[in-house]
């Protein structure tokens, strides 16, 4: 997910640039004073999870967690991720500076889509609220690998050629990202529910209360 | 059943496709006297196999094109003398160069121009020292330049716990930072 530096063309650089600051400019406008926490919490863990490499058969993956950081924050899943990544290639040469804006928007906006497409699920109990936190890790990989497949056109490669290698090189990522998730959304629900609560209009917890 | 064929073929699936994924990559290489070795691995010291190796020159053609193989090791005659850059390609944008200083002809000629001060560890041109000749020494002083460079290289490609826990202290301070400026222009 990490485009390095030197692989893409300015006005990708620069497109990608303008919608992550426009993003991180919503995103912080959006986060109030409980979300500034959760987000750097989720920050925290957003920048952890892409030293911790899975072995799956041949091939290493990392843990993205992008769609538990748009789950938890929605719109602010912007300046977290901007924030994970700045440090990522400051300090482990992740990516790289001047392809930040492209990373940036490549990881956060499939974290925004699948939290405004997904939310209203997640807080359904049984069966229909762990598919819907599966789908959630699932989708945010899917949409990103799409979107890196997007970013890595210009460089003059085959559309449907780099798409298909990249979301089949990163099918191992969704399926243990969309577990993933559904195993941290169902521990939040039941050690602190605030955390999820705080993108949903209607409190579940209320109910259960009385 | 049918699920259950599914998960094996998306399990055979998953095993046969390219590990180049989203990792930091890096390149790593030195002139063996005339001969340049290339070592490209990802983050975790994880061979990059059957990456492409492009060489430029100063003037930034390309001068010379390789593979590495299964250890991520490609090794090519040097081009030419000057001053290359050596690029690792393992598709997906994950793209790393190094640069290998020019082979100084003068340098490789006669070797007591390398530390004429030095008179203890440089012998002298002719006497053999400690049963070593010049052209032993020199190679000797290869083989330790090399091993230096490459575990220095190394050291510095390791994820350090402190740099980790640094991460996170920023994070903090930064959401940190933010909110004290919010909360202080809502008091106002």
């Amino acid at each position: 997910m990490h485009i390095s530096e030197g692989v893409l063309s300015a006005p990708v650089l620069i497109a990608g640039a303008v919608v992550a600051a426009g993003g991180v400019a919503y995103g912080l406008k959006r986060m109030d004073g409980e979300g500034t926490v959760s987000a750097a919490l989720v920050t925290s863990a957003f920048f952890v999870a892409s030293l911790i490499h899975l072995n799956i058969g041949p091939a290493s993956v990392h843990l993205v967690l992008n769609g538990l950081v748009g789950l938890v924050l929605g719109w602010a899943a912007f300046p977290a991720i901007f924030t994970g990544l700045l440090l990522q290639a400051l300090l482990f040469q992740y990516g790289g500076l001047t392809t930040l804006g492209v990373n940036t928007v490549v990881m956060a906006a499939p974290a925004v889509a699948v939290s405004l497409m997904l939310s209203p699920l997640i807080t359904r109990k049984g069966r229909m609220g762990a598919v819907a936190s599966f789908g959630c890790g699932f989708l945010a990989v899917f949409f990103s690998s799409l979107l890196l497949a997007a970013a890595l056109v210009f460089t003059g490669e085959n559309f449907k050629v780099i798409a298909w290698a990249s979301v089949i090189g990163n099918a191992p990522v969704m399926v243990v990202e969309g577990f993933f998730t559904a195993f941290v959304v169902s521990f939040l629900r039941r050690v602190y529910p605030e955390l999820l609560l705080c993108l949903t209009p209607e409190p579940p917890q209320m109910e259960e209360r009385i | 059943m049918k699920s259950l064929r599914f998960i094996l073929l998306l399990g055979l699936f998953i095993a046969l496709a390219s590990p180049a994924l989203a990792h930091r990559i890096n390149i790593f290489a030195l002139d063996e006297g005339g001969e340049v070795y290339t070592e490209s691995t990802f983050a975790g010291k994880r061979p990059v196999k059957k990456g492409v190796i492009r060489v430029f020159n100063v003037e930034g053609t390309l001068v010379y094109t390789g593979q590495t193989d299964e250890k991520g090791i490609c090794t090519f005659p040097r081009p030419e003398p000057g001053a290359l850059t050596l690029e690792v390609d393992a598709g997906m944008g994950h793209k790393n160069s190094w640069a290998l200083e020019s082979s100084d002809p003068a340098v490789a000629s006669n070797e007591p121009v390398l530390m004429p001060n030095d008179s203890a560890v440089v012998p002298p041109k002719t006497a053999s020292v400690g049963g070593l000749s010049p052209a032993d020494w020199k190679r000797m002083e290869q083989v330790v330049d090399t091993a230096v460079a490459k575990s220095l290289h190394q050291a510095r490609e390791e994820t350090r716990l402190q740099d980790i826990v640094g991460g996170i202290g920023y994070i903090v301070g930064f959401f940190g930072l933010f909110a004290w400026i919010r909360s202080r222009r809502e008091a106002v």
